[in-house]
């Protein structure tokens, strides 16, 4: 059952990461590369304080959090001035930029060699070892994710952030500083990506930076528009297909000498095929190509 | 509405394909076949050294099964892509863990990739068998993880004495790979090089699948090195020997096992001659090499890299293991008394950290042919 439950974390990981996400990108219509780099900046923070200064599991969190939430701050401030596609150049950059800090401050990070023997999280004397005792704890933090952004949502905020992805000068001329609540989502958005880097590097105990490239940014971003941006669910849903699906085709019986390459054009061509099906994602309420036909 | 209907039926059909398939075919493999998982990666940016492990650990597969197989039973590789990404690799790993209940895996891939699968390993009492991973924190990944690729550190310092002490060099520049071996190549090199009195005169680390190597030539030109420490992939490394030798820099080069493969020669072409560099290296006095040679040439029209040997050797170290039904432990107990194992890729001997102990070869590039240094 072992790899059951961690397709069922994996999947738990990535509903936070894209739940964050969506709160950006589905809720507010500001599209960000830089996701993964949040989740991998929660992974070393806690990672490091573990290995370095012994810090518990829960501080190792609050910290992540909080400093993932501070970056995301300095990100947004400069990054949301400016609109649309140079924003999402802007958190390339920034992407780009992380995944080099931490591939090359080898002092700090240990760079392309990884962080191994990240310990397991002991919270309040109980030592979270078994998967079991990691299910509980990522659905946890998973179900409190959802909660937190279902709040948000259908707040006064919540309702500001959807005025700004359907009409900014509009939500701007009804007396609402736009860039302000745009930061403010991109930080908490930050935040609660780096819980999932936090859960990730003490679960599986290693962690180097090729686990938070651009192409696992794009991997979120996919999670988000197929599962449904502008929805809560879309992430839950988008989270179950797009991390099982591969794994799915593990078992299409393929001969083991282009079972890697024809199993990655399989899951190219149906991610094709569910955008001209249904782009605005399974259960989504909002489509990137409406905004950008205009 | 109706269109979310099917969608969520679509979802729970997956679902259920899912858990179906654990609690119905999860012992599938109840033949007269004896299963060795493997994970390589075939994609990604070290694939070819995954494809090399391949290949080798199919011609002892066939060779095996065409004698009978072993007790009777055929051997069959079940190989995942490790995708050259730990995740990926994680993911692989308890996948084969839960289909097949191993004693162990080989796991061909990039050290990323061994280390976090070692701590499921070790939880599990299931030997992880590396043939190709040469990082140097592999050593300490745990007790039940076992290598028969010499380690970095080993064959970096092995190359800083020769340097010193065999072609008395003092200045040297060291280009190194960015990825999880890279580091520990330099520490290595430039410890025992310093210690010995020598200079590294500049260090520049390459990022993998870069073609244009001019600027950072120029740099390590201007630093006036005797000799260049070259611990690239082999494909790096012919490109960074060609474009040097186009800028006019031709200083000795020296390197390690990873870029004994034809391709050095392929792209490098005579520029690569007079490259010196130590190698775990293949054993031609032993008779299944050359026998060895000539099946891979015959199947793929290739000369092998010394990945293939070691994936070869680590079918045969293993399959008979795995064929007695010997635990987890039990094959970890027998691998760590191996001594003196005469395999196509050297001599082997597991040191106390499951690390491979094997003499490396002195070897030079002449008229584009790999030949022990005299």
């Amino acid at each position: 059952m072992n790899y059951l439950y961690y397709i069922i974390l994996q999947v738990l990981f990535y509903i936070i990461i894209s739940s964050s996400l969506n709160l950006v990108a589905g809720y507010t219509g500001v599209l960000s590369i830089a996701h993964a780099a949040f989740y991998g900046v929660g992974a070393y923070v806690a990672a490091l304080m573990a290995l370095k200064i012994n810090c518990p599991f829960i501080v190792n969190l609050i910290c992540a959090l909080l400093l993932t939430a501070l970056l995301g701050l300095f990100v947004g401030i400069p990054s949301l001035r400016i609109k649309d596609e140079s924003f999402i150049i802007a958190t390339f950059a920034f992407q780009i930029i992380t995944f080099s800090v931490m591939n090359n401050w080898i002092s700090l990070t240990s760079g392309p060699m990884g962080l191994p023997g990240i310990p397991y999280p002991v919270i309040f004397g109980w030592t979270v070892h078994s998967q079991n005792d990691f299910l509980m704890i990522a659905g946890f933090f998973t179900v409190a994710v959802f909660l937190v952004c279902r709040r948000i949502v259908n707040s006064p905020l919540g309702r500001i952030l959807k005025s700004i992805r359907e009409d900014e000068p509009f939500a701007s001329a009804a007396g609402k500083s736009t860039a302000f609540y745009k930061v403010l989502i991109f930080s908490i958005s930050a935040g609660m990506a780096s819980i999932a880097g936090v859960l990730y590097a003490h679960y599986i105990t290693f962690i180097d930076p090729t686990s938070f490239t651009v192409m696992e940014s794009i991997f979120i971003i996919s999670i988000v528009i197929i599962g449904g941006a502008g929805s809560l669910w879309g992430p839950v849903v988008g989270s179950i297909v797009l991390v099982s699906l591969p794994e799915l085709l593990r078992f299409v019986g393929l001969p083991s000498a282009v079972a890697a390459n024809i199993r990655q054009i399989l899951y190219g061509s149906l991610l094709v095929v569910f955008m001209i099906w249904r782009p605005r994602g399974l259960v989504g309420n909002y489509s990137f190509y409406r905004k950008q036909g205009g | 509405m109706h269109k979310n209907v099917i969608i969520y039926f679509l979802i729970a059909l997956i679902i259920c394909i899912i858990i179906g398939y654990f609690i119905f075919f999860r012992n599938d493999n109840v033949r007269e076949e004896l299963v060795i998982p493997v994970i390589a990666d075939l994609t990604g940016p070290i694939a070819i050294y995954g494809d090399w492990a391949v290949k080798g650990m199919t011609i002892a597969i066939e060779e095996i099964n065409l004698n009978g197989g072993i007790d009777g039973k055929q051997l069959v590789l079940k190989i995942e892509d490790g995708q050259s990404n730990p995740k990926t690799g994680v993911s692989a790993f308890n996948n084969l863990k839960n289909l097949y209940r191993p004693s162990s895996i080989i796991v061909a891939t990039n050290t990323s990739t061994v280390m976090a699968c070692s701590p499921i390993a070790n939880n599990a009492k299931i030997v992880l068998f590396t043939p190709i991973s040469s990082g140097s924190s592999v050593t300490d990944a745990g007790d039940f993880v076992f290598r028969n690729r010499v380690s970095a550190l080993f064959e970096s310092s092995e190359m800083a004495r020769y340097a010193i002490k065999k072609f008395h060099l003092k200045k040297i520049a060291a280009v190194v790979i960015n990825n999880d071996a890279g580091p520990g190549y330099i520490d290595a090199f430039k410890k025992v090089l310093e210690s010995s009195g020598g200079v590294l005169t500049e260090c520049i680390f390459l990022d993998q699948d870069k073609t244009d190597f001019r600027t950072q030539i120029y740099k390590i030109k201007n630093t006036n090195p005797e000799a260049v420490f070259l611990a690239l992939t082999v494909k790096e490394a012919g490109i960074f020997i060609k474009q040097s030798e186009e800028l006019g820099f031709q200083p000795k080069w020296l390197s390690i096992t990873t870029i004994q493969s034809p391709q050095i020669f392929e792209i490098a072409g005579k520029a690569s001659n007079g490259l010196v560099f130590v190698s775990e290296g293949g054993d031609p006095s032993n008779p299944k090499y050359s026998e060895f040679v000539l099946k891979y040439k015959k199947s793929f029209r290739n000369e092998p890299a010394m990945n293939a040997l070691n994936a070869y050797d680590a079918i045969y170290i293993l399959a008979p293991m795995i064929a007695k039904g010997m635990k987890g432990s039990e094959i970890r107990n027998k691998l760590y008394s191996i001594k003196n194992y005469r395999g196509i890729g050297g001599i082997l001997t597991f040191d106390k950290n499951g690390d491979a102990s094997k003499p490396l070869n002195l070897m030079v590039v002449k008229n584009q042919k790999f030949i022990k240094f005299e």
